[in-house]
């Protein structure tokens, strides 16, 4: 019982009690600086996340594919249609809106004329004019 | 042995109340001379290390974004996209201007309005082939990084 009172009353602990306020405030000034550093750290990154490179490009390939396999019915409307709503649907459930139109088509030439439109809500691009060489496949 | 008197020979020092209030008058007259003499130190360089790096970062996002939207452009078409940035980095806004030098050699260039802090990061040479221009300035967020192949 008496050691607990002396240990109450004693006061020479002071030093170990600055030392602790040191250091606790050492820790305060370390967590801001290593939080702001956090908080500007990652915007490159995100860049390169964000940007949807691989939808557009991956788009734009799947339309060559396709007009490549289907060079010579694409004057049917229903194909054009077919296609634009199957990649309306898959892109759709991605968040990602696309378009695909046909101006011209040669099928003797193997040739076509088509714009390829991909949106994203952030990155929106449009082909205006993509010429298809059909017998060129792999392109994109 | 006659006691001594006098303000010289007294060595009762002070009450532990104006002791402690002697201590805390030093100890926070000290402060306030440290901070107006180290402001340099403790604020302005912790300032422009955040602002360095904070530049850095914002020209290469765009810098990222320019070499993405060259590897995919359109030969015939456009390709936009939103660019957000902050408004201010360690306490400060600033610009960027993408026109920076020419050819292989161009540069982003992100530039605080005192001048005190300038970052500029390349654009890997697609400028030898394609145009790059254009300036922001941070006071508006939303931005947009926009391709016309005409």
């Amino acid at each position: 019982m008496a050691g607990i009172k002396s240990l109450l009353r004693s006061d020479d602990g002071q030093w170990i009690i600055i030392s602790g306020l040191i250091v606790a405030i050492g820790l305060i000034i370390l967590s801001v600086l290593l939080n702001q550093a956090m908080i500007s750290g990652g915007k490159a990154s995100e860049a390169v996340l964000d940007f949807p490179k691989s939808d557009i490009r991956e788009f734009r390939w799947e339309i060559y594919r396709w007009t490549n396999q289907n060079v010579t019915k694409m004057n049917e409307s229903t194909q054009i249609r077919n296609l634009t709503n199957q990649t309306k649907l898959l892109y759709g459930a991605r968040g990602i809106s696309v378009n695909f139109s046909v101006i011209e088509i040669n099928a003797t030439n193997q040739t076509a004329n088509v714009t390829i439109f991909i949106t994203d809500g952030t990155t929106t691009c449009n082909y205006r004019h993509e010429f298809i060489q059909c017998d060129e496949m792999g392109e994109g | 042995m006659k006691q001594k008197s006098g303000i010289i020979s007294d060595e009762e020092a002070v009450s532990t109340t104006l002791g402690y209030l002697f201590m805390s008058g030093i100890a926070m007259i000290f402060l306030a001379i440290v901070m107006v003499s180290c402001v340099n130190m403790f604020v302005d360089n912790p300032a422009r290390v955040v602002m360095r790096t904070g530049f850095t970062d914002v020209g290469n996002e765009i810098g990222t974004k320019i070499v993405d939207i060259y590897i995919i452009c359109p030969d015939n078409g456009t390709l936009t996209t939103d660019l957000t940035m902050p408004a201010e980095i360690g306490g400060e806004q600033y610009e960027v201007n993408a026109a920076i030098g020419s050819g292989q050699d161009q540069m982003i260039e992100v530039a605080s309005d005192d001048g005190k802090v300038t970052m500029r990061m390349t654009i890997n040479g697609i400028a030898e082939s394609v145009s790059v221009t254009g300036s922001a300035m941070s006071g508006e967020w939303e931005h947009q990084i926009c391709y016309n192949s005409s």
